[in-house]
Order: structure tokens, then sequence, then C-alpha cells
């Protein structure tokens, strides 16, 4: 009885569409005339708390047609479905008129480099089914995300503290450790799965630089790899109670001759979310299911 | 009771979230969207884990002889968060389940969207395409 009643409490909220978050609570006890943010005890805009990815993707206006395009599979949105009461009715409401994906290129044609796009071409060619071990995704395989490879029905976390700024994805429990200490990148031969982010603060906004990427992660299904060339900007600002701006420059020389650049947003996540274990190897049936050999066992 | 009203509410809040995401990785890879199925069986068991959750069940075919199939969901995460529990479909429950085949021909799909015995329909949280 108590569990549902909880239940109907809840839902009751949700439909009322109020879904106050911490930050939501901090903005309604603020003059409404112009909001600031809370800050941290070193002076910096308090971002921490449950935060939904909406928006950051490699959305490519000349995606090559393959089977992954009937799917919207290329790095274009899912289905509204995936989006698994993580973020709020008021997120919704301020991403609507919020630009998502590259936003530059304008016309979102991805300055390829020609052999690297016939490169991408030839992996997807024969990953549907994959012709091979070497055309499963790495999603697949449960290596972790890269930059924009994960999951957006998982939420992600913040936590600020002197010197740092912690990016935690629920999916596949990937830490961002994000030094704003003043230290330099770590030396060239370190290779990393999420690379290696230094930080600083340019008034209100994190700019996040990130280098020394190995090549064994994926921009999306659509653009499966990149390369160890890559260096990716951040920028992290806080613009009202409910989003977070979100702007991601990508610079990867050895698949583009240009930057590109993509707008999205982190949206405050709806109040009683939390983050949960992910271990991705444990119902990962994906090679078994491909190849035909039945399943993992004991998962 | 319980569940439906979890369920109504996830549509509604779902309906009015229009905002991209990416996902674990491509169905197309592993299941084929012009080979719909829909099955009706009884539940052996449920693997409630990431990244994708398990049901398997019991399917009688045209011979009578008994299949175990097995359907791809969501990740036991999202699904939570729609307002399902571990205890939502117990072994023994009757289903009929509508999903997409796998490629590779075995008894495995990926479902699209679980109906119980008293009419509920439950979203699988999977990774088909046009789901409700």
């Amino acid at each position: 009885m108590r569990r549902t009643l909880l239940h109907i409490a809840v839902a009751s909220i949700l439909a009322a569409g109020v879904l106050p978050s911490v930050h939501a609570q901090r903005a309604q006890d603020q003059t409404p005339a112009k909001w600031t943010p809370a800050r941290t005890p070193d002076g910096h805009p308090d971002m921490q708390g449950l935060w939904a990815r909406r928006g950051a993707a490699l959305t490519e206006a000349n995606a090559p047609k393959t089977p992954l395009s009937e799917f919207g599979a290329t790095g274009q949105p899912y289905p509204t479905v995936f989006n698994t009461g993580v973020s709020t009715p008021q997120a919704a409401a301020a991403l609507a008129n919020r630009p998502a994906g590259v936003i530059e290129p304008a016309n979102r044609m991805l300055p390829w480099r020609p052999e690297a796009d016939a490169a991408r071409r030839e992996f997807l060619s024969n990953m549907i089914p994959p012709a091979s071990l070497k055309y499963v995704e790495a999603s697949a395989r449960c290596v972790p995300p890269g930059l924009l490879g994960g999951d957006d029905r998982h939420p992600y976390q913040i936590v600020q503290r002197p010197g740092s700024f912690v990016l935690m994805y629920e999916y596949n429990h990937v830490t961002r450790v994000v030094y704003t200490d003043g230290r330099p990148h770590v030396g060239p031969n370190i290779r990393l799965y999420m690379g290696d982010s230094i930080g600083k603060w340019e008034g209100d906004t994190l700019v996040v630089d990130t280098t020394n990427f190995n090549d064994k992660t994926s921009f999306s299904q659509a653009i499966p790899f990149h390369s160890d060339a890559l260096h990716t900007t951040e920028r992290f600002t806080m613009v009202d109670p409910y989003i977070i701006d979100y702007q991601l420059t990508i610079e990867d020389p050895k698949l583009f001759t240009a930057p590109i650049r993509i707008a999205g947003a982190f949206a405050a996540a709806a109040k009683g979310n939390e983050m949960l274990e992910f271990a991705c190897a444990e119902g990962s049936q994906t090679l078994p299911n491909i190849f035909g050999f039945g399943e993992f066992p004991g998962q | 009771m319980r569940t439906k009203l979890w369920v109504i509410t996830a549509t509604a809040v779902l309906l009015a979230l229009a905002v991209p995401a990416a996902a674990h990785h491509s169905f197309a890879a592993e299941f084929d969207g012009d080979r719909p199925v829909t099955l009706k069986g009884t539940v052996t068991k449920m693997d409630w884990v990431n990244p994708h959750s398990w049901i398997y069940v019991d399917v009688k075919d045209q011979s009578g002889k008994v299949v175990n199939w097995r359907f791809e969901m969501g990740p036991v995460n999202a699904l939570l968060r729609m307002g399902w529990r571990k205890d939502s479909i117990p072994a023994g429950t009757a289903v009929e389940i509508q999903g997409y085949r796998a490629k590779s021909g075995q008894p495995v799909a990926n479902a699209k969207q679980v109906k119980l015995p008293d009419g509920r329909e439950l979203f699988s949280g999977g990774s088909a395409p046009n789901l409700p």
C-alpha cells in the first residue's frame, strides 16, 4: 500500500510536470530577474548533480546510405522512448529551442578526407551484419564509449572539487577526471580510451582540452572510429537551473580537413534518479547473436 | 494497476521529451527489421542485467515441440526508470511478445512489446526501431 501511494505520488508529480532538481530548488529561492548559478567554495559555478546529455552527436547530412540509416542509427536521434525519464519536462522545453548536433559546418556536410571516408564506408558495408570480428562495432564489445559514443539513455554525474571537475558516465561506468589545477597533459606516449583532460575556467565557462586518445573508440555507429590524433575542446556553461550549455569542437586531422563543432546540453535530471551500476559484460549477448553460437553462459 | 500507472506516466513523460539519444549498439547488425515475429508462450526466467535485459519464453511450435526463445530488452537501468521491477514478470507468466528475429536464425529476437495476460502492454526499452 505504501509503495502504491509512493508510486501515485511520484506519478502525480510527473504528470503535473513538476520535477524540481536541486538546481531548480535553488533557483526558486532566488530572485528571478537574472539567474546566477550557485558557487562552489572555490568560486566557480556549481554544476554538481545528475544530468541527461542531449543533442551531442555527429549529425551528418551526407551520411552514407546503409541498412543503418533505416533504423535511425546514423547518429540521428532515436525514438523518444529512449529518453527514459531521466530529464525533466522543464529541461525538455528548454532543449526544444536550442541547437543540437553539428553546427559547424552549418550544412552538416562533414569535411572528410577521402581516404578516411572510404575506410568508414568500407566498414559500414561490412557491418550489417558483421562480415567478421573486424567489423563488430566497438560498443557491441562493451568498449568504453569515447566522448560521443555513450548511450544517452543513461545519466551523467558531475562532481567538483578544488582542482578538478569529474564527469561520471553511468553508461559503462566511465569516469573522466578533468584536472583544473594547471597541470599539463600527460606525455604523448600515453594513449587512453577517454583521453587526457585538463580544464581551465574562462569566467563561468569550463573549457576542457582533451588529447592522448587511442584509436579504439568510435564517434558513432555511422562513424565507427576516430584516430589517435583526435583533439577535443569542450565548453560547459550553466545557463539556467535546468541546462548546462555544452559545446564540443572536434579536430581529427587524420579524418577531417577542418574542425567540427557540435552543440548540445546537459539537462537537469529528474529528482529521484541516481547513478546505477552498469556492468556491460553482464548481459551483452551481441556477439553470440550475430554469429549464431548460442549465448555466453553464466552472465 | 500499479505497473499500468507507471507505464502510462512514463509514456506521457517520454512523449514530451523529443530529444536525441544514442543507443548501445546497432539494432540492424543483430536483428532483422523485415522479420517481425509475434510469439505466445510462458516465461521461464528474466535476466535483469545491462546492457540488455533478457526475457526467456517457452514457445510451442506447430508440431508441439517447445523451444526456449530469448528476447533482448533494454538495459535494466532504463527499464527500472520506465517503471519495470524485478518481479514484474515472474516465471510462469503467459506472455505475447512482438519483436524482430535475430539474423542468425537462432530462437532469439529483439522485443518491441510484451503483452501480459490481463491485456497490459509493456514497453521493452529495447533497441528496435519505431517503438511506440
